[in-house]
């Protein structure tokens, strides 16, 4: 894509770092054009929380003095990215965890993206915080949500305050608000990226992931943050291939499942226009040579409800001590998490989890037959702030929906955008992979984008 | 709220030493209750003889 007359905080990862690559760009004067820009649209947004101005032009002063002396590490090197507050950043405090002092050191993702010489420029704001924040405004339309809870990410990305931001993903916290944002959002499958330093929300189901601008800009940020890490559990050591390398390779051949008998019970609920511009994206993703197949997984009519179960569940557990706190000091839905929490039996739980060994043995099943499968991403366009209750995404949880399935299985899906409502509004489809086959998701993602070309289109902020 | 929810909450709150938030209980009884509801239509999916998902592991990978 050309990269003449954008503004500096409209390039994209991949764009920016061919120029800083071969020196036609300074990560300095990059940093600072995004910190004007954030100067300038942010008191409206309110996507940060934490803005690190200095420590961000200090690491960008860094970056330029070591490629400068031929040592360029990578796609993120010098590329300024920011990450939602339940990841850990040493030196900047995590509201989520009530915390007034800074943590004391990175989580393991954001030490990575560190690593590949990343410019991090502050921490962003979330949903389910234990305090009341100001909600970050859809920059396609200020009056409309941006989704969580990755809330902040979806709003710096789409409009251009970071390159790209870490997010995290329970029950569809990544893709819901990349997906109301006109973004790319995308968890990669379960112990895939490290959780050390993420604050748990729920320990079997938080998978932390990449939000970016384009598909390739996520597979450079996968790549920096993908592969197994002692300090977590439940990371697993699983090779890490070249994400980027395989985008170009197209999809002809590629089987894509659809689940129709599942979109069909969830379509009362479901936006026409979302429905119809779903179709139409499969349509072109046959277009490119894929073979579109209809799949059954039964066990999807139960997912959304065996998600939240295990969520609120494994929540309780984790902010058992806490719990005291909440009830007197939280926001209305982070007491509500608690309440649901405590209503969640034994019982409960183990018939949640029967039902998640049920969903992984179908998958494994429809995946000997498919490649992918693709259905949409979120249910309805952005709603506005006085459509939206503060139990809304409590009650989105108790019914079916798209985006938790891949939760509970722990599977790769990505949302990317294919087109806008008749309101000028975001709508996203969605696609889902194998375990551990985030590379297939992505070239699939990336022949759909290189087709629609809907990254052409920036929201009017 | 359905009293049998409301009384469940309740003991359990007391069991954790806990206590709800003045209103909290009549704001979240819609939800409460939604979510009750739903747990039904959970257990009342069949799933044969399936077991539970994430088994223990003795060894420990580190």
């Amino acid at each position: 894509m050309s990269t003449e007359q954008k503004p500096l905080h409209h390039l994209t990862i991949d764009a920016a770092q061919k120029l800083i690559r071969k020196r036609d760009l300074s990560p300095v004067e990059l940093t600072r054009a995004m910190l004007q820009r954030i100067e300038a649209v942010d008191g409206t947004l309110h996507a940060y929380l934490n803005l690190m101005a200095e420590s961000a032009l200090a690491e960008a002063r860094a970056a330029e003095a070591e490629i400068s002396h031929g040592n360029w590490r990578g796609p993120l090197h010098g590329i300024p990215l920011a990450v939602k507050d339940q990841l850990d950043v040493k030196d900047a405090p995590a509201l989520i965890r009530g915390a007034k002092s800074a943590a004391c050191a990175d989580a393991t993702a954001v030490e990575k993206l560190r690593q590949a010489g990343a410019v991090i420029l502050g921490k962003l704001a979330m949903s389910s915080l234990p305090i009341e924040i100001p909600q970050p405004r859809n920059p396609w339309n200020t009056g409309r949500i941006t989704g969580g809870s990755s809330t902040g990410a979806g709003a710096a990305v789409a409009a251009g305050l970071c390159m790209g931001a870490l997010g995290e993903d329970t029950a569809g916290s990544i893709r819901n608000p990349a997906s109301l944002c006109g973004i790319v959002g995308f968890k990669a499958t379960y112990g895939r990226v490290s959780r050390n330093g993420l604050a748990p929300l729920c320990w079997s189901l938080d998978h932390c992931g990449p939000m970016t601008w384009t598909v390739e800009d996520a597979a450079h940020m996968l790549q920096a943050v993908a592969g197994y890490d002692v300090k977590d559990p439940t990371s697993i050591d699983a090779p890490v291939p070249d994400y980027a390398a395989a985008l170009e390779s197209g999809i002809k051949g590629m089987i894509v499942g659809v689940p129709r008998d599942f979109i069909e019970l969830c379509r009362a609920r479901t936006d026409p226009e979302v429905l119809a511009l779903v179709e139409k994206a499969t349509g072109v993703l046959e277009s490119l040579g894929a073979r579109v197949e209809e799949v059954k997984l039964p066990a999807f009519k139960v997912a959304t409800i065996a998600n939240a179960v295990i969520y609120y569940n494994e929540h309780f557990a984790a902010h058992r001590k806490d719990a005291k706190s909440i009830i007197k000091n939280a926001a209305t839905s982070a007491r509500a998490r608690v309440y649901l929490g405590l209503l969640t039996s034994a019982a409960d739980y183990i018939q949640a989890q029967r039902v998640r060994a049920r969903l992984r043995n179908e998958f494994a099943e429809v995946f000997r037959r498919v490649d992918l499968l693709a259905l949409p991403c979120q249910s309805k366009t952005a709603p506005t702030f006085e459509e939206t209750g503060p139990l809304d995404t409590l009650y989105k949880h108790l019914i079916p929906e798209y985006q938790s399935p891949f939760n509970l299985a722990g599977v790769p899906a990505i949302s990317i955008p294919c087109g806008f409502s008749t309101g000028k509004l975001p709508v996203a489809l969605q696609l889902a992979g194998k375990p551990f086959d985030e590379a297939t998701v992505l070239r699939a993602a990336y022949a759909y984008q290189q087709q629609a070309k809907w990254y052409e289109q920036r929201p009017p902020v | 709220m359905e009293k049998t929810i409301e009384r469940s909450l309740t003991a359990l709150l007391n069991q954790f030493g806990l206590e709800a938030k003045e209103g909290d209980l009549d704001r979240f009884g819609d939800v409460l209750e939604t979510y009750v509801a739903s747990l039904k239509g959970l257990h009342s999916f069949d799933l044969g003889d399936e077991e539970i998902a994430p088994t223990f592991d003795p060894q420990i990978k580190k």
